[in-house]
């Protein structure tokens, strides 16, 4: 084999390897697309409820509504509100539209009312939590609200993602600077020097 | 300036290091930048679309999520590179060979700490009384950032190893057994 076909057989192995690496990382995009571009579900979590958390109302509502984020697509709802005696005063079963979950409450006397409410989900995940209000007639204007003359539902959250640690930001952009200089490394090999 | 190629190999290495040390080391590069593509993917799934570390299990663990948690999965990962970093090691000469056991000391490290998990985890353990498993490092610092630490500070060396081994001098090159760097750019005697 003479010098220039070994040049060619070098440049021709190059050319294969350069080739795998870009198939190899457009394979990786085709199957990592799906997981950075499609959004997960989003969870589904208390947004907002009426009565508010801890409002102090003069008379009580005719109902409780509890609305979530995320898809509510539920296979059982269970709401349950009680005075301070632990007496029942939700009416009937709750009523799930869209993402708000409303329950009817009886007459009920002045006091502390603790609303509990359980979701489970059709993936199975199940969702629960609690919330307060009281009843003084005491307690300035009020007229008891219902679902559909409600005061705005007030947000109730949410951030459970933590703010970016600057350390694990900085690391993953020198990983990031790292990896690009190892492909353009794989990808572009000069002359050799003195 | 020439070189003569046919004096260069200083000494005998076996087809790892030698022959096949170009198509081992796109091998462990593979699956080195595969393993950093997961991470990326999780970092973005975290700080840019907002989801929850649970939610955020990077390209596998889209598909097969139990493999975020398995103790299995990153200690395999660690045993993976601390061998592949040994093993590749006589084909790197010069600069490239410094840095490279510098990224294999390191990494022999974190291999020791994640056997130590992996330890923990298989027994049920945990150790230094700790409710989980827990590694020296982690009795200091929160596990995602010692891991991600880690991957970095051995990364680093490892790219620069690369560096110098695809880009050597000449008096290097007259050292290497093996075809990574592109000896078609080398003048060729007569």
């Amino acid at each position: 084999m003479t010098d220039t076909d070994g040049q060619r057989a070098t440049g021709r192995r190059v050319t294969a390897s350069r080739l795998a690496l870009l198939a190899f990382f457009v394979a990786l995009t085709a199957v990592g697309a799906p997981a950075l571009l499609t959004a997960e579900p989003a969870p589904v979590r208390l947004a907002a409820v009426d009565p508010a958390a801890d409002v102090v109302l003069a008379a009580i509502p005719e109902s409780v509504a509890l609305r979530f984020t995320g898809d509510v697509a539920a296979r059982e709802v269970h709401v349950t509100v009680a005075d301070a005696n632990g007496v029942t005063v939700s009416a009937g079963p709750p009523a799930l539209s869209g993402s708000t979950v409303t329950t009817a409450l009886r007459a009920g006397a002045p006091g502390a009312y603790l609303v509990v409410y359980h979701l489970l989900l059709d993936d199975g995940r199940s969702i629960s939590g609690t919330s307060r209000f009281a009843v003084d007639p005491a307690a300035p204007s009020a007229a008891p609200n219902t679902a559909e003359v409600a005061a705005p539902l007030v947000e109730a959250e949410h951030a459970h993602v933590p703010p970016p640690d600057p350390l694990n930001l900085a690391l993953t952009a020198l990983a990031a600077v790292l990896i690009l200089a190892l492909l353009a490394l794989l990808f572009s090999r000069p002359k050799v020097r003195d | 300036m020439t070189i003569d190629r046919t004096t260069s190999p200083p000494t005998s290495v076996g087809w790892l290091n030698g022959a096949g040390h170009r198509t081992a080391l796109n091998v462990f590069m593979f699956v080195v930048l595969a393993h950093w593509a997961e991470h990326l993917t999780q970092a973005y799934q975290i700080y840019v679309l907002g989801r929850t570390p649970p939610q955020s299990r990077g390209v596998l663990g889209q598909f097969f999520p139990w493999l975020v948690t398995s103790e299995w999965l990153h200690y395999g990962y660690a045993l993976v590179m601390v061998v592949g970093l040994f093993v590749l090691r006589k084909g790197f000469v010069g600069r490239a060979r410094t840095w490279w056991m510098v990224a294999f000391a390191i990494q022999f490290w974190h291999h020791i700490e994640h056997l130590l998990l992996f330890i923990q985890a298989q027994t049920a353990t945990p150790f230094f009384g700790k409710a989980v498993p827990t590694s020296i490092a982690q009795l200091i610092f929160p596990r995602v950032e010692l891991h991600l630490f880690y991957n970095t500070v051995v990364f680093l060396p490892m790219v620069v190893a690369v560096y110098f081994h695809l880009r050597p001098n000449r008096a290097e090159l007259t050292q290497a057994v093996c075809g990574c760097a592109n000896r078609a750019a080398v003048p060729v005697p007569a």
